[in-house]
């Protein structure tokens, strides 16, 4: 006989999205994730607009990772003119994209994540349950606030950016008085992130699919080429020939896979294959937790997030404490003839390519995009394919619950979020 | 002690920065969560409720067919209903896709359009909005302005303040007699002219006021060399839809 699970709005993600399986005989026969968030076409939005038009357009993709898509604008446009920016421009944006990673970790580990670990309802419990935790969490997400409103002008969709550098600098006065709060208060975040996620409870799994993440001599670097964990390598201007993207009617977002294999990006991929790279406290969270490299356990991004919070938090001190803010004249950018531009960088939930064609006068002619979550979606129907025959035997609630997580885990980015309504088992 | 206020935040097509900003609100965990009862936001929690509710925030603009009559159910089930950002005020930068007749041809589109896609417009344009807390993204203290006042069983008074109006209340330079192309005499306030004093152009992310002079700036530009184009994008990338802009923005973006 066959049977249908069906979770009809999944919560405390960064979308709308439902599942539905089909089981006959208790094998698993079918399982789509259907992201039921409105088709929203930015590509087509940002055709046959002015280039310089595009970033304010294109960071409304996401209200929580806008510096990841903001600066994506920038870089691949800049690429397509082949203009390089000044070192102090990349240390700004830098600041802007590590601190907007620190900011949707935070969001998603204490406030959508780890409720779970604590049989919590939501984060505004947790804060009257473990009010040290919430605290905490709030103290983190405040000093990645700062950054990005010294740094952006506001917390969300940055005002300061322009082509080729900033119309705004930030004073050399308030990147100092960020250095010393992100001194004085990041070591505590080490000792307490030792307490909590060494001891988190999660299922033993193991995914099939592979990880990619950007390769070079930098943990999250902008631009370059890529690695995956099989051995694929590839150049970014080549992501077309590598990285297949389709659509199914079931889902408003599509699917991405290497050559035909799914894969999985973002903090996990980013500490299974760069770890070398990241800073030494980071290492000892990493050693604390007991996570052994490279974990093929898709619950253990949740770790990856936490260990990357230190990073990123210790990569904005290195940057702060070199930085000397001087005027700069931005390059200007003409377009005469049409160009191609492309840019890969590491963002919140792995890597993030934009694509731009302008032609002579400037207009946007062609433009592609691909978001992380649009890479992981097929390895989250893939896991939880291979997680169901695990569980089967554990109560309905027990699988739901076990699912969400899992999808949970992944951190999936689909704008907008709604909830479990009602769970039907048909 | 009153009884808390029961509220529900909903979100459409959006990138859900509105409710970013709220739960980066410090206030949300502190002095305001004794007076108000959050009971919907999936987006941080599991069980919530199908209302009714003292007051609704929809965020996100109408993109498909579906969304229209689950809004109109929230219409029913709340007291008051707020527009939560601009999509959900104007549609937002989404709202481009209906001014442009080749892009439906394109592939992207064509190829999702089993998802019974619409021109997109704001929530104003299907059921009755009671308060507009516009902004991409919104500021804060007016979210928690309007929080205080439907503590108080109503809402703040419709604000129709130019940004030209707080920027020079603050004593700011202005940035559009000095030549840049700034929106701010058109554009709603209620941000305290945050990019202005900032010495940023207003991009107008807060859509027109009522009595917007768009003749007035369009004149203006054309006189500095902006060609008409340009000045159409600026209008149409955050309120393309709205009553002021509308016409301009049709004829303009049409021609092409």
């Amino acid at each position: 006989m066959a049977k249908k699970i069906r979770l009809d709005y999944i919560t405390k993600i960064e979308g709308h999205a439902d599942l539905s399986i089909r089981l006959r005989q208790d094998k698993v026969e079918e399982v789509n994730l259907k992201i039921f968030e409105g088709a929203r076409f930015f590509e087509g939005l940002v055709a046959n607009m002015h280039f310089k038009r595009v970033p304010l357009i294109t960071s409304r993709i996401c209200g929580v990772c806008s510096q990841a898509h903001l600066i994506a604008s920038y870089t691949a446009l800049e690429n397509s003119r082949g203009l390089n920016v000044t070192k102090q421009t990349i240390a700004l944006r830098k600041l802007l994209l590590y601190s907007s990673i620190i900011q949707s970790h935070v969001l998603h580990l204490f406030f959508m994540s780890l409720p779970d670990y604590y049989n919590i309802e939501n984060a505004v419990e947790l804060a009257k349950k473990k009010p040290g935790i919430v605290r905490m969490a709030i103290r983190i997400k405040g000093l990645a606030n700062n950054i990005l409103e010294v740094v952006g002008g506001r917390q969300i969709h940055s005002i300061t950016t322009r082509f080729g550098g900033f119309i705004k600098l930030p004073t050399q006065k308030e990147l100092d008085e960020l250095l010393v709060s992100l001194k004085k208060e990041r070591p505590v975040f080490l000792k307490e992130f030792k307490k909590i996620f060494s001891n988190l409870q999660y299922p033993d799994f193991e995914t099939e699919c592979d990880f990619l993440s950007l390769c070079s001599n930098e943990y999250a670097p902008f631009n370059g080429a890529l690695k995956s964990l099989s051995g694929e390598r590839f150049e970014m201007g080549d992501y077309r020939t590598y990285l297949k993207e389709c659509v199914r009617t079931y889902s408003s977002s599509k699917f991405v896979s290497m050559k035909n294999k799914s894969f999985i990006t973002g903090a996990i991929a980013r500490v299974n294959m760069k770890s070398e790279f990241l800073s030494t406290d980071a290492k000892k969270l990493l050693k604390a937790m007991k996570l052994k490299l490279p974990t093929r356990n898709p619950f253990d991004n949740n770790l990856c997030q936490a260990v990357e919070i230190i990073h990123f938090f210790d990569e904005c001190i290195a940057i702060l404490e070199k930085l000397r803010i001087k005027q700069e004249e931005r390059p200007k950018i003409e377009v005469t003839v049409p160009s191609l531009g492309v840019a890969a960088l590491e963002v919140p939930r792995g890597v993030l390519f934009h694509e731009y064609g302008i032609n002579s006068e400037g207009i946007i002619t062609d433009c592609n995009i691909i978001t992380p979550t649009t890479q992981n979606v097929q390895s989250i129907e893939n896991d939880i394919k291979k997680l169901l025959p695990q569980i089967l035997h554990k109560s309905k609630e027990e699988i739901q619950d076990m699912i969400e997580r899992l999808i949970r885990a992944y951190d999936p980015c689909i704008s907008c979020s709604t909830h479990f309504l009602n769970v039907k088992w048909l | 002690m009153n009884k808390k206020l029961k509220i529900g935040i909903f979100s459409f097509t959006a990138c859900e920065g509105c409710q970013i900003i709220m739960i980066n609100s410090q206030e949300l965990f502190g002095q305001i969560s004794d007076r108000i009862e959050l009971t919907h936001l999936p987006i941080i929690q599991e069980h919530n409720q199908e209302g009714p509710y003292d007051a609704v925030f929809v965020e996100g603009a109408i993109t498909y067919r579906k969304q229209i009559k689950t809004l109109k159910q929230l219409r029913k089930k709340s007291k008051f209903l707020i527009a939560f950002g601009t999509c959900a005020t104007f549609g937002g930068v989404s709202a481009i896709r209906g001014y442009d007749r080749g892009f439906k041809k394109k592939n992207t589109y064509k190829e999702f359009e089993f998802l019974g896609n619409l021109d997109v417009k704001g929530i104003g344009n299907y059921v009755k909005v009671d308060y507009d807390l516009r902004g991409c993204p919104p500021v804060k203290e007016e979210f928690i302005k309007v929080i205080s006042a439907l503590s108080e069983g109503k809402l703040p008074e419709v604000y129709d303040k130019s940004v030209c109006i707080e920027c020079r209340a603050k004593k700011n330079t202005c940035l559009l007699t000095a030549g840049q192309q700034c929106l701010g005499p058109v554009t709603c306030g209620g941000c305290n002219a945050l990019c202005t004093s900032k010495g940023i152009v207003c991009y107008g992310c807060r859509g027109p006021v009522v009595k917007a002079n768009i003749d007035g700036l369009v004149n203006l530009f054309e006189k500095r060399g902006i060609s008409e184009r340009q000045i159409c994008e600026m209008f149409m990338t955050f309120a393309g839809t709205s009553k002021r802009y509308e016409d301009f923005v049709r004829k303009v973006w049409q021609k092409r």
